[in-house]
């Protein structure tokens, strides 16, 4: 959260017009709700270095709303309960403004959807780039999840985690990294061990998960990040495996 | 991409004011050089560099969108 409250902030722009268009929708507010004073005027760089931009100092006047929209909303927020199912709040579309704001600037045009759920918020894009949004094994979904947490953190302070997901892509790769644990632990029964590729946390625990019931095997994340995995192994009654190798042995 | 990379870590840090973000572009490939104030150098790399990593992650599916590579340099 913010140190200090304070009602007025510093955006910057190509132009005082941009400036001034980053400011409103960050703030959220008319611009009938500010007062508006030029700092700098934006200046031709050469080859696109040493330009500055513009830079405006925005004061806020209709001091109670806005302040409670950035500091206070939370409250006001948490009181509509949220559905089991997830619905829109307050929190749910200050987190869907950032996403489509991020998006905005990669120049992505998707559409973006975010939901209150009970210990999470979920969030879902739909759009032409989906492919470059979730990179290769999920990387750039994952950063961008990554940063959304750490913007969210400071508009809101639910606490809770923030998941995006791109074209239903993680819930796609949750059925595929199921099978691919029930493969894995049918081979750790036949070789006593088996391994699975490098996953993130969340990945690694679908996995965990997966396997808890399965008869025979017990499952561990070994390594460090980014490499950290999960290896399973057979798990036989000690008693029983060493007799079995003394079995081995003599004969 | 550098309004991107600025919103992120404007979004990030604890002084947002101080934020800045130089761009050398280049034919194929664009430098981003960000520089914060020094408090919060540890807002945009984390525990490990993991919010250096996700930020040039990011910008780099960004550059690619424009058919360029991205770098991202954190200046201290």
């Amino acid at each position: 959260m913010r140190e200090e409250k304070r009602d007025w902030y510093e955006f910057t722009g190509k132009s005082v017009e941009e400036a001034l268009g980053k400011a409103l929708e960050e703030l959220g507010v008319e611009e009938s709700q500010i007062e508006i004073e030029i700092l700098e005027e934006p200046q031709k760089g050469f080859l696109g270095l040493g330009g500055k931009e513009a830079r405006i100092k925005v004061i806020l006047l209709a001091e109670g709303a806005v302040r409670e929209k950035l500091e206070g909303g939370e409250a006001a927020a948490r009181a509509q309960a949220p559905e089991e199912t997830g619905g829109e709040t307050k929190d749910s579309s200050e987190i869907e403004t950032i996403v489509s704001r991020v998006l905005k600037l990669m120049d992505i045009e998707a559409r973006v959807e975010a939901k209150e759920k009970a210990d999470s918020f979920v969030v879902d894009v739909w759009g032409e780039d989906a492919a470059l949004l979730i990179g290769k094994g999920g990387n750039t979904l994952e950063a961008l999840q990554t940063l959304v947490n750490l913007c969210a953190r400071r508009k809101i302070s639910t606490g809770k985690k923030v998941i995006v997901d791109v074209e239903g892509y993680r819930k796609r790769r949750k059925a595929r990294i199921e099978k691919q644990a029930q493969d894995k632990a049918k081979e750790a029964l036949e070789k006593g061990k088996s391994e699975l590729p490098a996953m993130t946390a969340a990945e690694r625990k679908i996995v965990h998960v997966a396997l808890r019931d399965f008869e025979g095997v017990r499952t561990e994340s070994v390594g460090d990040e980014p490499e950290r995995r999960v290896v399973i192994y057979a798990e036989k009654n000690k008693k029983t495996s060493v007799s079995r190798e003394t079995e081995t042995e003599n004969q | 991409m550098k309004d991107l990379l600025e919103y992120l870590a404007k979004s990030l840090v604890d002084n947002p004011n101080d934020v800045q973000v130089e761009m050398i572009e280049g034919e194929r490939s664009v430098i981003l050089q960000l520089k914060v104030n020094p408090v919060d150098i540890g807002k945009v790399i984390g525990k490990g560099g993991r919010i250096a990593q996700a930020l040039r992650t990011l910008i780099k599916a960004a550059a690619t969108k424009r058919g360029k590579n991205a770098i991202v340099e954190i200046l201290d």
